[in-house]
């Protein structure tokens, strides 16, 4: 019953008292354990925990001392935010035994509000990848389909979301990792701006990219989250010091005359004609909404994954450095010297995929290979910023696919790295540029869901969620839910 | 990569690869430097960007501000004596 309904419903059905915190939390707890085979999304429940948050709520609400509109409603924390005494495990063999000693601000934030942690969802290890088969807990699967992947890195997110297992959950996306699984999975997910919201406590891949978001099934359950998360942290050196906006009352506001720019290369090789299709309709529903949708151009698009692909792994080789089994994590038995415990300890502790990101970054950034590659791709990247800033002139938006394809079979991708790196191709320039984006569903081919994905001007979230939000109450793609688990 | 670049940067990544991971990431390894080193004849600015927005860092008042919590720092060690991180000898023997 309460399985597709967003947030912003949830929420109402608590003021009006026709159910409590306790039954909500009962209700994703139980359906999470009837589907925990099935979809491999969860790393870590908190059933006792959650039902101590759920209760302290109704209790709080019958002595009418609510803290907001989101107190009682449960959530998912990808298992990249640091939580106080639960499991913290990155998808990770290394930090498989973590429990951090502090909770990461996002997670602070929403408890604050009286959110009820249902537990940690399963990711690509680190963050890297975009099928969460990289988790050392296993694949995730679709909902929509289990024998597809959910995309990733946020795989677990997504599919907790998508499955009814969870009303809301947090993403983390360091080239897409929102906004592709949303994509793959039907429900909405935003990236927001590079320094809106605070990465404390959030374990670091790529520090120039990585952004915390919100996966949600509609815009306006992402806008009451976003409210919250946004904003100056002290602890966050990156974190911007821009005015956070009302996102509830911009929802509203109106939207005729805005500049659309449909990006063509955005639909390049590669893209699946069907998925091109399916946002061409998208793009003529906005324009009937009002909007005036045109041609845009980002020339330099090409240059957007060979950048990516030199500093993510650059930034992740550095970041990554930390994890020598000396302070915490994974220690590999019996080392003979400190040597032999760093590199055994990392041999054994990453798996396949980081191993290859580190070898890759750390050879980027070696002496007579520096200036090369990593410098050259930090100049490459003032092009694809470059590229965003003019589009902007002529649009007050831009827009395209998500992703190039639907949700591709498990195992499709895994043996070709390169190939897999493609599902990005439309997401990742975002990071780059530290742009805002959202990626909702418009559609589905052949049963699976389609993302359209809209782009905004630095710290614009609030148009972008009402453009999404207008698109949402003229559709119902948000609504829909995979077959086996309605 | 070739053989000696390979065990250079493994060195410096500190990781170990048996003969028969090298060989399997040796191949992906190298097709990934040879996709993004498409990147050498791109005509780029001079200037790198290091960072989406090159506003100027914030600081913050040097004050602690976090608790001194040894005992939960410590809950994570994978080896501990005395309420200090145990680790092999750090001057390899003679």
């Amino acid at each position: 019953m309460t399985d597709w309904r967003s947030v912003t419903e949830l929420s109402r059905a608590l003021a009006s008292g026709s159910c409590s915190s306790m039954e909500l939390t009962r209700h994703f707890l139980e359906r999470s354990a009837r589907f925990a085979g099935r979809l491999n999304a969860w790393i870590t429940v908190d059933e006792a925990g959650a039902l101590a948050a759920a209760q302290a709520a109704d209790r709080r609400r019958a002595h009418g001392e609510v803290l907001g509109p989101l107190d009682g409603i449960p959530l998912a924390h990808k298992d990249i935010f640091c939580t106080k005494g639960l499991l913290t495990t990155c998808g990770s063999r290394m930090l498989a035994n973590f429990k951090a000693p502090y909770d990461a601000t996002v997670v602070a934030r929403l408890a604050a509000q009286g959110m009820v942690l249902l537990g940690k969802t399963n990711m690509d290890e680190f963050a890297m990848g975009s099928s969460n088969e990289t988790s050392y807990f296993g694949p995730v699967r679709n909902p929509w389909d289990e024998g597809r992947v959910p995309g990733g890195s946020s795989g677990g997110s997504a599919a907790v979301v998508a499955a009814g297992l969870a009303p809301v959950a947090t993403g983390t996306d360091t080239g897409g990792s929102v906004r592709q699984p949303a994509a793959l999975c039907g429900i909405s997910g935003l990236k927001p701006t590079y320094g809106r919201v605070s990465r404390y406590g959030m374990i670091a891949f790529a520090s120039s990219l990585d952004q915390a978001g919100i996966m949600a099934r509609s815009a306006a359950d992402i806008a009451l989250l976003l409210q919250v998360i946004a904003g100056l942290d002290e602890r966050d050196a990156t974190s911007a010091t821009a005015a956070v906006p009302d996102y509830m009352a911009h929802l509203e506001h109106p939207l005729a005359g805005l500049r659309v720019g449909v990006v063509d290369e955005f639909f390049g090789p590669g893209m699946d004609g069907r998925v091109a299709a399916v946002v061409e309709q998208a793009t003529a529903i906005l324009g009937n909404l009002g909007l005036r949708c045109t041609s845009a151009h980002l020339r330099e698009l090409h240059l957007a994954l060979p950048t990516y692909y030199i500093l993510a792994p650059a930034e992740a080789s550095s970041n990554l450095a930390r994890y020598d089994g000396v302070r915490y994590g994974y220690r590999c038995a019996e080392a003979h010297s400190l040597y032999e415990l760093y590199a055994r300890s990392r041999s054994e502790g990453f798996g396949p995929e980081v191993k290859r990101r580190i070898l890759i970054g750390t050879y980027v950034l070696s002496r007579g290979y520096y200036d090369a590659f990593y410098l050259q791709a930090q100049r490459a990247r003032h092009l694809i910023a470059a590229d965003f800033h003019h589009a902007f002139e002529q649009a007050d938006i831009l827009l395209g696919p998500t992703a190039p394809e639907t949700a591709f079979a498990l195992g499709a991708k895994t043996a070709d790295p390169l190939a897999m790196y493609q599902s990005d191709i439309n997401t990742i320039p975002v990071n780059l540029a530290g742009l805002p984006a959202i990626s909702i569903p418009c559609g589905e081919v052949d049963g699976l869901p389609v993302g359209l994905q809209l782009i905004g001007r630095p710290f614009s979230e609030e148009l972008l969620l009402a453009v999404a939000h207008r698109f949402q109450q003229a559709t119902d793609y948000h609504r829909r839910l995979p077959e086996a688990f309605s | 990569m070739d053989e000696q670049q390979w065990g250079h940067v493994a060195q410096l990544a500190r990781l170990f690869f048996t003969a028969e991971e090298q060989a399997a990431y040796a191949t992906q390894v190298s097709r990934i430097v040879a996709f993004v080193g498409v990147l050498a004849n791109a005509p780029c600015p001079p200037t790198p960007m290091a960072h989406p927005f090159e506003s100027a860092v914030r600081l913050r008042d040097d004050l602690v501000i976090e608790g001194d919590d040894r005992e939960a720092l410590l809950a994570n060690a994978p080896a501990l004596h005395d309420g200090l991180f145990l680790v092999p000898m750090v001057l390899d023997a003679p």
